[in-house]
């Protein structure tokens, strides 16, 4: 018990920061008061990921008390530039998706209770993500600590010491917070993270999607066992699709609205992203592109600025890491980009793409992808729907750059695919799931 | 109630289809779900908790590593010695799974090389046989050993 209350303080504190975060954006006006939780949450979990690495890198500990004081910054910044900022923003007058968040705590229930009671037994949950995390908690003071130099020599070159501590950060802020490294509790934390997406996209998308198809839409997710497979896992590729995803969406809106709040909540969850895992390097560059061709095709190339700007800010995020990396010459010993090897591994891209897609089309998740392609599809040959476009322009750069990642693989490219493809492509089934009832709605309908 | 009275028929439609791909889906995954639970559930916590992956369970000592836990102080750095005999009976990957659970069951105490840990865990070997000098005490599991050095 002592371990839950640990945890759920802990996201209450993500929440908390999150919402410092809402508040300098201009968010938080946006929404209606229970609408704040999900996108607060997974705010404060992007900020808290980006933060806190370039933090221990410097020698301070990721405590609750670090990230305490954290969000008390946030907080005040946050307030300060809502003051100074000339009026507030309407609030949007849809529900507050209450009685979906109900109905999807109903469906998720089993899977919360396993998750809190599942053992750690995936090779890269013990080898890198929850080892480093238990590492950085174990060495960890109140404020100061963290990170042991022993911890990058050689004997730990299985645990991926190349790879951003993101997601460490977090769990180790949860073990100091649990008083303890729990490590069957912590799968929770993965299940919330996707919990916090599916109130974002209710969130964001309740203005542009009909509230029935918005329910049944985050309801599908809901029944794909590769998803519940993926949360129990305690791997990263959860919690990087969450963001990543969201920040998809956020991009999406400024596209549609223009609004610049929602490109700095895009932002700062695409950083987020990239503070999670390696792929988020190559899904933000997608999503950044996607967005600036869209902006072309609409011929509004005067918000391009404004966007290399955004996606400048990212990029900065990833140099306390990068330089963290270089700095011990770290290398990927699966992965590392060369054209040579590209080229010479090109006769592989149709077993790459054979692979992928057929995740995408697999039975472990409820047609999701395919009815996403298909109404997608309708829209654009029958309206020239942007929306439609720019989601399968979005979806198949996606998987353009994870083929790319394959093809720049160090090691067997088929065993590469065998141990990862499945989870390689929660990310774009998450998208398509996102995207699902804001696509059906332009097509049987108006959002009301 | 009033939501489903203001759709129209098409959007009634779009969502009855939505629901039917999760009526259809959600059984086996809650199903599954809670074979998970209770699968989890019939075992101790100490079970739980040391539940490890097949490679681990191979190319690790569970006994002895519950012994180090319990005797290697929570700073304390600590090595890892294999024979090469040892090493020939386990496959690649049981090695490098059974290396990282080490770790993860480990930690906080961090793996260094041998000449910087008073603490070594020798597997397949006696502390002699695997050149170990220095000793303090010993402790035997199975076929392993926790070996304190000076």
């Amino acid at each position: 018990m002592r371990s839950l209350v640990g945890l759920l303080g802990a996201n209450a504190l993500l929440a908390l920061l999150g919402s410092g975060a809402l508040l300098a954006t201009g968010t938080w006006d946006r929404l209606r008061p229970w609408s704040r939780v999900g996108p607060a949450l997974l705010a404060g979990f992007a900020l808290a990921a980006v933060v806190l690495p370039p933090l221990i890198y410097a020698g301070v500990s990721p405590t609750p008390l670090v990230a305490g004081m954290l969000t008390v910054a946030v907080m005040l910044a946050g307030l300060l530039v809502r003051r100074r900022r000339a009026g507030h923003a309407e609030a949007d007058a849809s529900g507050h998706g209450l009685a979906v968040a109900v109905l999807l705590a109903v469906l998720l229930l089993p899977m919360l209770l396993r998750a809190a009671f599942e053992p750690l037994v995936k090779f890269d949950a013990y080898a890198n993500w929850s080892l480093k995390a238990k590492l950085l908690y174990g060495h960890g003071g109140l404020v100061l600590g963290g990170l042991d130099d022993r911890m990058s020599s050689a004997l730990y070159a299985v645990s991926h010491r190349e790879y951003p501590i993101g997601l460490p950060a977090l769990e180790a802020l949860d073990f100091h917070a649990m008083g303890g490294a729990d490590a069957q509790l912590i799968h929770l934390q993965f299940a919330i993270a996707l919990g916090a997406l599916m109130a974002t996209a209710w969130s964001l998308l309740r203005p542009h999607a009909h509230p029935l198809l918005l329910a049944g839409g985050l309801c599908l997710p809901a029944a794909a066992p590769s998803l519940h497979t993926q949360v129990l896992a305690a791997y990263a590729d959860v919690p990087l699709a969450c963001l990543w995803v969201a920040a998809a969406l956020a991009l999406g809106l400024w596209l549609r609205s223009g609004r610049s709040d929602l490109l700095a909540l895009a932002a700062l969850l695409a950083a987020g992203a990239l503070a999670i895992k390696q792929e988020g390097i190559v899904l933000d560059v997608a999503l950044f592109a996607v967005a600036a061709v869209v902006l072309l095709a609409a011929r509004q190339a005067a918000r391009l600025p404004a966007l290399a700007l955004a996606f400048g800010a990212v990029a900065a995020t990833a140099i306390p890491w990068q330089a963290y990396v270089r700095h011990h010459g770290f290398h990927d010993a699966d992965i590392a980009p060369s054209l040579g090897r590209s080229g010479d591994q090109l006769d592989q891209l149709p077993e790459i793409l054979h692979r992928l897609g057929a995740q995408l089309v697999w039975l472990k998740w409820p047609a999701i992808v395919p009815l996403a392609v298909v109404v997608a599809g309708v829209l654009v040959v029958r309206r020239r729907d942007r929306i439609a476009a720019s989601y399968l322009l979005l979806l198949a750069a996606a998987l353009t750059v994870l083929a790319v990642v394959y093809l720049n693989a160090r090691v067997y490219i088929p065993a590469l695919l065998e141990r990862s493809a499945e989870r390689v492509v929660i990310a774009p089934v998450l998208l398509s799931a996102i995207a699902l009832p804001m696509l059906l709605t332009r097509l049987v309908g108006t959002p009301d | 109630m009033r939501v489903w009275r203001r759709s129209s028929g098409a959007q009634r439609a779009a969502f009855l289809g939505l629901l039917l791909l999760v009526v259809l889906w959600l059984p086996g995954t809650l199903a599954s779900d809670i074979r998970g639970l209770r699968s989890s559930l019939r075992q101790s916590s100490r079970a739980r908790a040391e539940a490890t992956g097949p490679g681990a369970r191979a190319g690790s000592d569970l006994a002895l590593l519950r012994l180090a836990r319990a005797t290697i102080p929570a700073g304390a750095p600590y090595a890892v010695l294999t024979t090469s005999a040892w090493r020939r009976q386990r496959s690649a990957t049981a090695r490098e799974s059974g290396a990282s659970w080490t770790q993860f069951a480990l930690a906080p105490r961090v793996q260094v090389a041998r000449r910087a840990a008073r603490w070594v865990l020798v597997l397949g070997a006696s502390p002699r046989a695997a050149g170990v000098a220095g000793r303090v005490h010993a402790w035997r599991s199975g076929g392993d050993w926790l070996v304190q050095t000076r």
